[in-house]
């Protein structure tokens, strides 16, 4: 990341909690079963039936977050966009290969096929905003996001660069659903919704606007970012610390944690493991018991946490050493890893 | 960038329909031997489209790694594990060292479907495939190359179609750069599949025939499969290393035609602004480029932007040449084993040739090359990248002369 | 020719818009409807499965679907189903 500072100059989200607010700071909507689809807004409210014919639901919500993020930004156009996504449009994928297995390779529909290729996030964003410039898709599992922002903090560096469009987006069908139960990462539909191990999947879409430098629509700096990959703990732990000297803080400094504990026994071992040890409990905190586990959740979770910097508090469900929030000096991070593989540190500070 | 902080390339592989490994490579280029053929390991029944396969089942390539037979793999990883196997032993880099030191970017698109697509309905129905359900999405391969070799300091997957191993080695580039790394080891793999086969078939832009690149009549692409990887560090690291340079990585460009999701625009804007932005990142002019890589993929319209673009760019456009109709379309590989292609005919002098070509195209003022020696030594070449979605990079690599 | 603009609208999805809003000799691609190189391997698409006419040349079908008269003189002549 160099030394070069990056800020959020505007979000928006649309996902499980109501879109394109933030009810969900003082009004969460909780939820008790397995999957749970995203609030949508009305699309036709921001894009016209011509325009959006083609596009399948995550696509339309990455155009309408990004509009609002921008807006919210006075940018018109970024110099880059960078999009993150576990599965891209997953609902485009099933469809044709669902028809390959029913027609047997013939007859086959273009567009599902043309849609089903992760990179039609970053492109559709690009042709919506008829922006030329640096366009790129990151797809790693449960870092993609964090993935996508690193790339961000990279080419904010350069000097053509200022303004970066950077998006977390997911969505999941029921067919997924399945198999990721299957492969763990939550209960079985038969199973139903356990209360003791609360995983529950969700959608996310998430758009920001990250900036070289600070304006008044500034609402938090990200003072560093790193990936890792099946780390130990002492180096996850040795990570931590150089990101918060590399920024002239200490562990002291750090005021709220944000964790992706989930509900799921796996999941949640590997954060009790992973960096806790260095803070007190009771600065932890939890998001996606309000947003859904997703590949792409910890958008959710940046959302969150820089809406709390714009507010200067925290949720009265979440915990933070101080009563003020983001006062100068005092730092916050996500923590996030998936399968105990790949791994992020995001930390970030007031304005 | 001054000379004590230039990216070199100190190690590569590549496997595709020419063989494995640079030599095997190598060979087939002078000798004007291409890899496509008729389809023979991919379940497919469109017959009539020659490919560019890997001339190994997915149980020969575990075979050569030592992964035991029944092993859970996905095609892709196979191969994108042999080409990483190559580049590391070359740049002299062990496991111990990776799992410290080394960033791992890799680009695919097709993920595990090749797989996915053949146990479908058994996914749902046993518990037997389970093990295939980590391996579907894109970042499970990726992390299915980076655990063969025990792991790298991080792993990251670009996914932008054509252009992901391209962009890849920008990312890695990137990070160099701005100090975040020593070693960055860059590419990409994608193997055949069913599915993405069909997607090409149902955009009605393969040729049944060996496609020909920049040519009047070209009607197609002629899909490829493959995996390249290229090891990027400073020369300051690379020195204190004792790392051979093997070539270097002189500029770079992303740009986007933001035109629509999979046509190239008339007037070529995102592979214009790629080349130009290339050109000037490595701090040259367009007259210093020696020979083109072009994405000559063979499409009516790919050729056409590319060529036009060229050609706005140019003064006169430079020997250039597509070696689609050698390897195929690898895809989400390009980047990546067209780099390594590249770095190769730096290293010899000599310009791989666009085969299948005889007649020019109407619209432009050039033809691609047929003789492959070089007026004079090659030192810059522009190796280019067109993605689905508009999505362009331009990479230049330079001799080490 | 009603059929072949009821199919037309819900192959390509085009929402809000009524067979009456499409004109029979209208330019359906650059002007008109605005339908582009998708919609148009979409339509070949629904020939073959509605009507049994296989088109391999795109080219073919740009002139095939310059408007809705045309289309459907072309579906008349060549139908298999």
């Amino acid at each position: 990341m160099s030394n070069r500072l990056a800020f959020i100059q505007g979000a928006a989200h649309i996902s499980i909690q109501n879109p394109l607010s933030d009810e969900w700071f003082d009004a969460p909507l909780r939820y008790h079963q397995l999957l749970v689809p995203t609030i949508d807004p009305k699309f036709s409210d921001y894009l016209p039936p011509l325009v959006s014919r083609r596009m399948c639901n995550l696509i339309r919500r990455a155009v309408i977050t990004s509009r609002v993020a921008l807006n919210e930004a006075h940018i018109e156009v970024p110099d880059a966009i960078i999009s993150g996504t576990g599965l891209g449009c997953i609902g485009n994928t099933e469809k044709f290969l669902n028809a390959i297995n029913e027609n047997g390779e013939e007859m086959l529909p273009p567009s599902y096929f043309m849609q089903s290729t992760h990179n039609v996030l970053s492109s559709s964003l690009a042709i919506d905003l008829k922006c030329h410039c640096y366009n790129n898709t990151f797809v790693h599992r449960g870092t993609s996001f964090e993935q996508a922002l690193y790339d961000t903090t990279l080419i904010l560096n350069q000097e053509s660069i200022h303004n970066v469009l950077v998006g977390g987006f997911d969505e999941m069908t029921s067919k997924y659903f399945e198999l990721m139960a299957k492969a763990g990462y939550w209960k079985r539909v038969e199973e139903g919704f356990d209360e003791e191990q609360p995983c529950f999947a969700g959608e996310v879409a998430a758009s920001f606007v990250v900036s070289d430098k600070k304006t008044p629509q500034t609402t938090c700096c990200i003072e560093g970012i790193k990936l890792l990959y099946k780390p130990s703990v002492a180096t996850f732990n040795k990570t931590i610390n150089q990101l918060l000297a590399k920024s002239g803080h200490t562990p002291a400094d750090v005021e709220l944690l944000l964790t992706g504990i989930n509900g799921n026994v796996k999941n949640d071992t590997v954060y009790r493991q992973l960096g806790l040890s260095l803070f007190d409990a009771n600065i932890c905190n939890t998001y996606k018991d309000l947003f859904g586990e997703s590949f792409t959740a910890p958008a959710m979770g940046l959302y969150a946490l820089s809406r709390c910097y714009a507010k200067k508090t925290v949720p009265p469900y979440w915990h933070s050493k101080n009563s003020s929030f983001g006062e100068k000096g005092k730092v916050s991070l996500i923590l996030n890893h998936w399968n105990g593989k790949s791994c992020s540190i995001i930390l970030l500070s007031g304005c | 960038m001054n000379s004590g902080n230039e990216i070199l390339v100190t190690g590569s592989g590549i496997i595709t329909a020419l063989g494995i490994g640079k030599d095997a490579t190598w060979d087939a280029l002078v000798n004007k031997r291409s890899g496509i053929a008729p389809v023979k390991y991919l379940q497919s029944s469109h017959g009539e489209f020659p490919v560019g396969e890997v001339k190994l089942s997915n149980e020969e390539m575990r075979a050569l790694l030592h992964i035991r037979p029944l092993t859970t793999t996905v095609r892709s990883s196979l191969l994108g594990i042999i080409a990483l196997e190559e580049a590391l032993e070359e740049a002299g880099i062990k496991p111990s060292y990776a799992k410290e030191r080394v960033a791992l970017i890799s680009g695919i698109t097709v993920g595990g479907m090749d797989q996915t697509e053949l146990v479908y309905q058994k996914l749902f129905e046993t518990e037997t495939y389970n093990d295939y359900i980590d391996l579907n999405d894109c970042g499970g391969c990726t992390e299915q190359i980076a655990d063969y070799f025990n792991g790298f300091s991080s792993v990251s997957t670009i996914v932008t179609a054509c252009s992901s191993a391209a962009n890849a080695l920008i990312m890695a580039s990137n990070m160099l750069k701005t100090g975040e790394a020593d070693i960055v080891v860059a590419g990409g793999c994608e193997c055949l599949s069913i599915y993405h086969f069909n997607g090409f078939h149902t955009l009605m832009i393969l040729d049944n025939e060996l496609c020909k690149p920049f040519d009047q009549h070209r009607k197609g692409i002629n899909l490829g499969e493959g995996a390249a990887y290229l090891v990027l560090e400073t020369t300051e690291h690379a020195v204190k290393r004792g790392a051979t340079s093997r070539g270097k990585l002189a500029g770079a460009c992303n740009a986007c035609d933001a035109f629509h999701l999979t046509a190239s625009s008339p007037n070529g804007i995102g592979p214009y602004l790629a080349m130009k932005g290339a050109i000037e990142n490595a701090g040259l002019k367009p007259s210093a480029i020696d020979y083109i890589n072009a994405h000559g993929t063979g499409t009516p319209n790919n050729d056409l932007t590319e060529g036009i673009a060229c050609m706005r760019l140019f003064d006169k456009v430079p020997p250039i040449a597509s070696i689609k109709a050698f390897t195929g379309h690898t895809t989400s590989a390009a980047g990546a084993v067209e780099g390594v292609i590249s770095l190769l005919a730096l290293e010899n002098n000599y310009m791989p040739v666009n085969l299948n070509f005889s007649q020019q195209m109407e619209e432009l003022n050039f033809s691609p090359v047929s003789n492959p020696l070089p007026k004079k030594p090659l030192k810059y070449i522009l190796s280019n990248s067109f993605g689905f979605g508009g999505n362009d990079s331009s990479i230049i690599f330079a001799s080490n002369k | 020719m009603l059929e072949l603009k009821n199919e037309i609208i819900k192959v390509l999805n085009l929402e809000g818009i009524k067979p009456k809003d499409i004109n029979d000799d209208d330019e359906m691609f650059s002007k008109g409807l605005g339908l582009d190189s998708i919609d148009a391997l979409e339509l070949i698409v629904m020939l073959e499965k509605n009507y049994g006419i296989k088109l391999t040349d795109p080219a073919k079908g740009k002139e095939i679907f310059k408007s809705i008269r045309i289309m459907a003189e072309y579906v008349a002549a060549n139908r298999k189903k």
